[in-house]
């Protein structure tokens, strides 16, 4: 029993880890991928998708409108986009 | 201390910045070739104006845009939103660390941070684990681009056509090479010519007006 017991921590903490090194791994994508589009875009991005701040509050930060706003962040999608490695491999 | 003393001691270098000094002297020197795909992104980057007056497809799309992060209708870049947002902040979601083992203020910020962020009328949470979207999200960062491309031929096409017309980086040596009597003013003139016409025939390039 306390060997079983001792095998499923251990599992577990396998697991914790892997779980850690996926997220990391996803982080620094996101990261990588940011890099490689205009950085007004890449901040447009930060902003509202990931910090998920308000449109008024993003807009403030990149001085500009919020209507201005709201198309940068089309564009920067739509570069973020164009970014996006060809079949996965590029890195 | 004379004046020749004092140089020797500014001239005295890191031999860590010494090599990456010479490195850097190297490179402009004799500079090598550039990755065509980042120089393609440099160039890209280099020229759009984020800011630029929208069409009025973009002002349409924006909006589609706005309202699908806040929930109201779709858009094709609302499940790259979900995407990027479920690989950075899957970390915050997901305790990885087991409740009991965290100081008090520890606890209270996990339970924050695990709360679903629904603040700025910003819809963009999937339903599952955080670790499990990290990694779906990866992944799915990773086919995204190959699945649109393949969705929608004709786009890249017209992209690959549109990099293709635009001036590539080239070394600027050719431009040094003139009469031993020329002045230096007058090289710096005509490079600086050559630059600018790239520049501008790039910019007709992305405008579609070449």
């Amino acid at each position: 029993m306390e060997r079983e017991l001792d095998l499923a921590e251990g599992e577990a903490r396998e697991a914790d880890a892997l779980e850690r090194h996926d997220l990391a791994c996803a982080k620094e994508r996101v990261r990588e991928i940011l890099g490689r589009i205009n950085p007004r875009y890449a901040d447009a991005i930060r902003l509202r998708v990931l910090e998920e701040r308000s449109r008024d509050e993003a807009a403030r930060t990149l001085g500009v409108s919020v209507a201005t706003f709201d198309v940068v962040l089309h564009r920067a999608m739509a570069a973020l986009r164009k970014a996006l490695p060809q079949g996965g491999h590029e890195s | 201390m004379s004046e020749l003393d004092s140089e020797l001691d500014l001239a005295r270098l890191e031999p860590s910045e010494e090599r990456r000094l010479l490195e850097l002297l190297q490179s402009a020197y004799a500079p090598t070739g550039i990755d065509p795909a980042r120089h393609e992104r440099l160039l890209l980057s280099a020229l759009e104006d984020p800011f630029a007056a929208p069409s009025a497809e973009e002002l349409i799309q924006s909006e589609r845009l706005r309202q699908a992060l806040a929930g109201r209708g779709e858009h094709e870049d609302l499940n790259l939103a979900r995407a990027l947002s479920a690989a950075f902040a899957a970390s915050e979601r997901a305790p990885l660390v087991a409740p009991a083992a965290r100081a008090p203020g520890e606890e209270r910020h996990a339970k924050r941070a695990s709360q679903p962020r629904q603040k700025n009328g910003l819809l963009l949470r999937f339903a599952g684990g955080g670790a499990a979207l990290a990694a779906a999200a990866a992944v799915w960062l990773s086919l995204y681009s190959s699945h649109s491309r393949n969705s929608s031929p004709v786009q890249p096409a017209a992209a690959d056509l549109q990099v293709l017309a635009l001036a590539q980086s080239r070394s600027t040596a050719p431009l040094f090479q003139s009469d031993p009597g020329e002045a230096a003013s007058n090289r710096i003139d005509r490079i600086a010519s050559v630059r600018s016409r790239d520049l501008r025939d790039n910019r007709y390039a992305l405008w579609g007006v070449r």
